[in-house]
């Protein structure tokens, strides 16, 4: 026999063990630790920086910049952080993504996070001291406001205050780190001009997207300049005073929310129309070529077609979910697109890294391009003639990779590359040999190499001048031969993405130093008497130019209208500006020249130890919940964790009694210790569960049961894992229509998962997902066989379009031996259009077909007191057979019909079914209907 | 009008406080004249003795404790208001409010008025606990300025109210155009305000007429202070200026380039303030010239407070100083556990700050032990 709630818990124990975020379901993707870190702790005045020693440089930048920002916060805030705040340090992204301290999967672009219940703050370092300045201060913004805000509740007594809305929470942190900077800039210009400028009230279309940080920057830097910081002070200060964000916002400014909107939506208006004056729309000069979905990074190649060898180009496109390399001829993607490699659904590709890495095509038709590949990037050959990927190489030390160009001679290739340090550097690999070749060896981020077609020569764009460390980047040259750097711009402002023209000593680069990412020439490149000047007066921003067609056609990526997309246009004749200032004469580079990272020193800093494990709470709740068989349980459960999330304890405490008497027999309680350190996550844990209830088919059961566990998951990839559990326990079972079970059984589960599932808010929609276990139980008196127990889960989602798919599901349980298992049939779970619990045995076979397709995308309803907006309604055609039996086989029985899917935020889905049941030979005549939550299949 | 020995019974109020110290140096009493405003006590010593005593109050100070006659009046988070002895904190009377006072209890005489929760504005003689009257503020939570037998705010509706403080008639009252965040203050010149676009507007005391209006330039979040005939203003950009109370002509403007959250305290010699980037500052109160400037461990969020020869500043890094007026030397520095938000106040040789770590400390500063 399996206790129901001995397989809850298992399935809880097991999902607590694989970090992921579908607890409905026994899937979901992997996080997997494969570094092992040797973690310190550096404190400070006022932080604990945790780190390793590999990164121990940039733990000390980290604790310089914190300390920094406390400063400059404690002021803007007026709050002074009573505790110490954890800040953890990552020295790439890479290592960033595994980390515990939160659990499920990370997405690529989250640059850092504050963890809400101990508020710590996880960063990754990406090469870039700038970006890393501004993360730092960022998430500390939101220390401050999480702080903030609790301490005004407390001081002035309120259970609560009203909470800012998100687009707030980022705005000002965003605001109070950065400032304004060109990116926001572009997508505020973007919106003003599209017509489309989204307001306040309407700020939750966008919720959780990066144009929402932007506007919300963008907001609070139109209120801390129209009304004063301190004004943003003060409503901090005020927090308490209102009972909502609105009233707050009213009692501070004498405004209403609505009036700054509007205030604020007049003042982008003002600032950026003029702008269309002199400047234009990326469509209107280029020839637009993509139409779907986020477009970057493109190259040009040359194809056999059956008109004769074409360029075509090959680019990056985020679509449907998935990151993807694709092809298109100059006629755009309507004309001809093709995939060439998919990503996010094999351990080979599980990630492109969209917006950090370009590509290459040299002229044989072999394009270069960095993908993540289990624990550290690698670099890819793909031959567009075969088809197929030809080459893979590795690196060891280097753990992440990124933006390679061709050498002329086609058997080099120079890339970006990140040792486990996060330091930056120039690689030159070789891709017979596979020999690599450190170019660059300091602490400056230098990106988006490209190799000239003579001369052994490598422009790049690096934070290297003396300003470097605000955010610049200039464009300098590597002479392979002698290893000398030569700056060929200066200025305080991005110029990135060099590529050089086949014809003429130049350079084509995108630079922001008019305001706007614009491509300009660098003139007279190896000659010492260069000149700049600017080709695109775009409004918006365009990025990583490539030429075609002999350098007569540059192919750049451009956003506009909300998107990226792919455009060309012709070389321009004239430029729109010249610059021949001295400055930009090359200079050699000295590291003398350049800025170092910043350390503490006094008395803010107060040493660094190991790292010891302490735990503390994490989560503490009561629980509330029914069971339609058990009935209504309450209960308390908790956790203790590290700071770092690596090791965990579970507890968990409920009574199941329904009379005073039975109260304290029926103390249930599980207590499980969960390893995350290292690849392989383990746990073990005790429990005790005793209930009394009504079962369909054992009648009354009284129900004791209690043991140990020892769980272990190894994930395979971030897709695949396997999964095994050893657990002893005594049963002692009463039941109504059969024989008393006491026995003292071992059971040993397997099962293999593997998860490619991509979302959308009600559920799957695309990718597989498939568990396959199996669990054998020996009476450990006389090491007799006890049971044994069976499941084959199989679902595959084909999707049809962006918000649409056919799912299918095949679903095999099968459990024998003595007190099998018996599992359950019918309900909006399963079988539909029967009730729950309809069919039992201890067989259960369940085929569900479902066609899952959009009905409306966003509705807000409104009432007096406020709106309530659910974000996506879907609907469902299904048709599910089915059944359930003991020993013969019962014929399958079905039903068909169709369903609403609401989903609730991030929460639940509300399921509303209307179904026809049918035996196969005769259907019946009206819809039932059924209302039950949760995700679909 | 000083009361000796007054007992009075009543129902349900917590037992009244014998006044037996009526020569009490205690300055919080804005009537008008010079130096009323809680800023300046004129303090002969500058000698300091050190913490003499604390007193735990259990919930977060963060009103400003006031003062009359040897007791010092302090509004908890908890909706009390304590009354206690400035010799030693012990406690003399309670009370319990509906809500939260959410400033200083101004006081006159026997009466303080109390702004409740931005619901209520309270007269209430403090010693009998007897309510007098009671005005809506709705949703104001601007503090009042009592002044001859008057009392000024500030209301949810934006009028500015002037009503009889002995029995609430109401006197006169107008409507405002701009937003405000800070008190009103007031002299025998009239009734100042200050808006958050950097205007200050003078209203006759007895009519509410717009006497003069003089524009900074700049925004401000605190109310002009008095100082004798003259008025000292900063703006939250860093701005420091002085005007002639009587017509609003301007004196002397300075900018410090440093942001200013705390209002400025002057003693007619001087003006001191504390900015926001830590730094505290002398200015000379008739060029506006910096005389000294020194850098503390925090921002400066509440105002000093001056006797003859100190200037006492608080800030949020937990620190109170005590800093010569003349020299700007730091003369003593202690160390609490919670932010100092609230002004410091001088009472019979004493300096008591309100610490947002639950307690009350007082510091001797008459030279006696």
């Amino acid at each position: 026999m399996n206790s129901r709630f001995l397989t809850t818990l298992v399935i809880l124990l097991l999902l607590c063990l694989v970090s992921t975020t579908e607890a409905q379901y026994y899937f979901g993707q992997n996080k997997i630790q494969y570094t092992d870190f040797d973690w310190q702790v550096l404190t400070t005045e006022h932080f604990n920086i945790y780190f390793y020693p590999e990164e121990r440089e940039i733990a000390e930048a980290a604790a310089y910049l914190a300390e920094e920002s406390y400063v400059y916060l404690q002021e803007k805030f007026n709050h002074t952080i009573e505790d110490k705040v954890p800040f953890i340090v990552y020295s790439s992204p890479v290592f960033f993504e595994q980390t515990n301290v939160i659990p499920g999967i990370l997405p690529e672009n989250v640059a850092g996070f504050t963890e809400y219940f101990k508020q710590r703050v996880v960063i990754p370092f990406n090469g870039s001291f700038a970006d890393f300045s501004h993360v730092v201060r960022h998430e500390i913004v939101h220390v401050f406001t999480m702080q903030k805000l609790a301490y005004v509740a407390k001081m002035h007594r309120r259970s609560s205050v009203a909470t800012p809305p998100l687009w707030f929470m980022e705005g000002i942190a965003e605001y109070w780190s950065i400032g304004w900077d060109t990116q926001a800039d572009m997508f505020m210009r973007d919106m003003t001009m599209s017509g489309r400028i989204i307001s306040i009230k309407n700020m939750g279309s966008v919720s959780g997207t990066f144009l929402m940080y932007k506007i919300g920057q963008s907001i609070l830097k139109y209120m801390g300049e129209t009304y004063g910081d301190d004004k943003l002070t003060d409503l901090f200060d005020g927090w308490w005073k209102g009972r909502s964000f609105s009233d707050n916002i009213k009692l501070t400014y004498g405004k209403t929310l609505t009036e700054i909107g509007k205030e604020w939506e007049y003042y982008l208006k003002k600032k950026y129309y003029p702008y269309i004056e002199y400047q234009e729309l990326p469509d209107r000069v280029g020839k637009k070529l993509t139409r779907d979905g986020y477009n970057l990074k493109p190259t040009v190649f040359l194809k056999d077609t059956r008109e004769g060898r074409k360029e075509y180009i090959a680019f990056k496109t985020y679509r449907l979910g998935y990151s993807m390399i694709a092809e298109m001829s100059f006629d755009g993607e309507k004309e001809h697109f093709s995939t060439l490699i998919k990503a996010g659904r094999s351990e080979q590709f599980e990630s492109l890294h969209m917006t950090d890495s370009g590509l290459d095509a040299n002229d044989d038709g072999l394009i270069a391009f960095a993908s993540k590949t289990q624990e550290s990037d690698a670099l890819y050959i793909y031959d567009t003639k075969r088809g197929k990927v030809i080459k893979k190489i590795k690196n060891k030390k280097l753990i992440s990779i990124s933006s390679p160009s061709w050498a002329p001679d086609r058997s080099h290739i120079v890339f970006e590359g990140v040792t486990k340090a996060g330091i930056s550097d120039l690689y030159l690999v070789d891709i017979e040999t596979e020999e690599f070749r450190q170019l660059t060896n300091d602490i400056y981020l230098d990106m988006t190499p490209s190799f000239s077609y003579t001369d052994g020569l490598i422009a790049f764009s690096s934070d290297r001048q003396a300003y470097g460390n605000k955010g610049s980047r200039n464009l300098f040259l590597y002479n392979l031969d002698t290893g000398e750097i030569v700056k060929l711009t200066s200025g305080e402002h991005i110029d990135e993405s060099p590529i050089w023209a086949r014809t003429g000593d130049r350079l084509i680069f995108a630079s922001d130093r008019s305001g706007s990412m614009n491509l300009y020439v660098l003139n007279d490149v190896t000659n010492g008497s260069q000149t700049v000047a600017q080709l695109t007066e775009f409004v918006t921003g365009v990025f990583d130019p490539v030429l075609a067609n002999n350098d007569s056609t540059i192919v750049f990526s451009a956003y506009q209208n909300f998107g990226f997309h792919i455009y060309y246009m012709d070389f321009p004749d004239s430029a729109i500006s010249r610059i021949d200032e001295p400055e930009y004469t090359a200079k050699h580079w000295h590291l003398a020249d350049s800025w170092s990272f910043p350390k503490l020193t006094g008395e803010t800093t107060k040493g660094s130890a190991k790292y010891k494990t302490q735990l503390s709470f994490d989560i503490a709740q009561s629980t509330v919940a029914y069971d339609a068989v058990v009935g209504t349980l309450g209960g308390l459960q908790f956790a203790l964790t590290d700071i770092l999330g690596n090791h965990q304890w579970y507890f968990l405490l409920f009574n199941t009694a329904n009379t005073k008497s039975s109260f304290l027999k029926s103390i249930n309680f599980a207590t499980t210790y969960l390893n995350k350190t290292k690849r392989i996550n383990y746990g073990a844990g005790i429990f005790h569960f005793y209930s009394e209830y009504s079962d369909d088919f054992y009648g009354f059961v009284d129900e004791r049961t209690y043991g140990g566990l020892l769980a272990a998951s190894y994930p395979i990839s971030r897709y695949r894992r396997i999964e095994s559990a050893l657990y002893v326990r005594k049963i002692d079972k009463k039941t109504t229509f059969f024989d008393d079970t006491n026995a003292t059984t071992s059971t040993l589960t397997l099962s293999y998962i593997k998860d490619t599932s991509i979302w959308d808010p009600t559920g799957p929609i695309d990718g597989t997902r498939i568990n396959i276990g199996m669990a054998q139980s020996i009476n450990i008196k006389g090491l007799k066989y006890f049971n044994s127990t069976y499941n084959v889960d199989f679902r595959k989602y084909f999707r049809l379009a962006s918000a649409s798919a056919y799912a299918t599901r095949f679903l095999y349980l099968h459990s024998v031996g003595e007190d099998p298992q018996r599992y359950y049939l019918g309900g909006s779970w399963s079988l539909r259009g029967y009730p729950r619990r309809s069919f039992y045995g201890r067989n259960l076979l369940l085929v569900n077909n479902e066609l899952r397709f959009p009905l409306v995308n966003d509705l807000i309803i409104g009432f007096p007191i406020g709106a309530l907006r659910f974000q996506a309604i879907r609907g469902a055609l299904f048709f599910d057979a089915g059944n359930a039996w003991e020993d013969d086989y019962r014929d399958l029985v079905g039903s068909f019909g169709f369903g609403i899917r609401v989903a609730l935020g991030y929460v639940t889905v509300l399921r509303f079914d209307f179904a026809r049941k049918t035996d196969f030979k005769n259907v019946s005549n009206r819809y039932d209907f059924d209302f039950f939550f949760g995700w679909n299949f | 009008m000083l009361l000796a020995g007054v007992i009075v019974a009543g129902c349900g109020h917590p037992p009244p406080i014998i006044i037996d110290n009526a020569d009490s140096d205690c300055a919080w009493n804005q009537g008008g004249g010079d130096f009323k405003r809680a800023s300046y006590t004129p303090l002969e010593s500058s000698d300091i003795a050190g913490l003499l005593w604390t007193r735990d109050f259990k919930k977060r100070l963060t009103v400003e404790p006031t003062a009359a006659y040897g007791r010092i009046l302090v509004p908890t988070t908890d909706r009390r208001l304590f009354v206690i002895s400035s010799t030693d904190g012990s406690r003399l009377a309670v009370k319990k409010y509906k809500k939260v006072i959410v400033a200083p209890a101004v006081v006159s005489d026997s009466l303080a008025v109390l702004l409740v929760d931005g619901e209520k504005l309270i007269i209430e003689n403090w010693i009998s606990h007897q309510t007098l009257w009671e005005a809506d503020l709705g949703g104001s939570f601007i503090e009042p300025l009592v002044m001859d037998g008057k009392v000024y705010w500030i209301d949810g509706k934006n009028l500015l109210r002037c009503y009889r403080l002995e029995d609430g008639v109401r006197i006169w009252d107008r409507k405002l155009d701009n937003h405000y965040s800070c008190t009103v203050t007031g002299s025998s010149a009239g009734v100042f305000l200050a808006c958050d676009q950097g205007i200050i507007y003078c209203y006759e005391t007895n009519s509410g007429q717009t006497k003069w209006i003089y524009d900074s330039g700049d925004r401000m979040r605190n109310p002009p202070v008095i100082a004798g005939d003259q008025l000292v203003f900063c703006c939250t950009e860093g701005k420091v200026g002085r005007l002639n109370a009587a017509d609003g002509s301007p004196v002397w403007k300075t900018d410090l380039k440093s942001p200013i959250i705390a209002p400025p305290a002057s003693d007619g010699q001087g003006v001191y303030l504390g900015t926001n980037d830590r730094y505290i500052y002398r200015l000379d109160f008739d060029s506006g010239d910096v005389i000294w400037r020194r850098k503390i461990g925090g921002p400066v969020k509440a105002g000093p407070t001056l006797t003859e020869n100190l200037a006492i500043f608080v800030s949020i890094d937990y620190r109170a100083y005590f800093v010569d007026k003349n020299s700007g030397k730091i003369l003593y520095r202690y160390e609490t556990d919670g932010m100092l938000t609230t002004r410091p106040l001088v009472c019979d040789g004493k300096v008591l700050i309100a610490g947002e770590d639950r307690k009350l400390y007082c510091f001797d500063i008459a030279g006696e032990e």
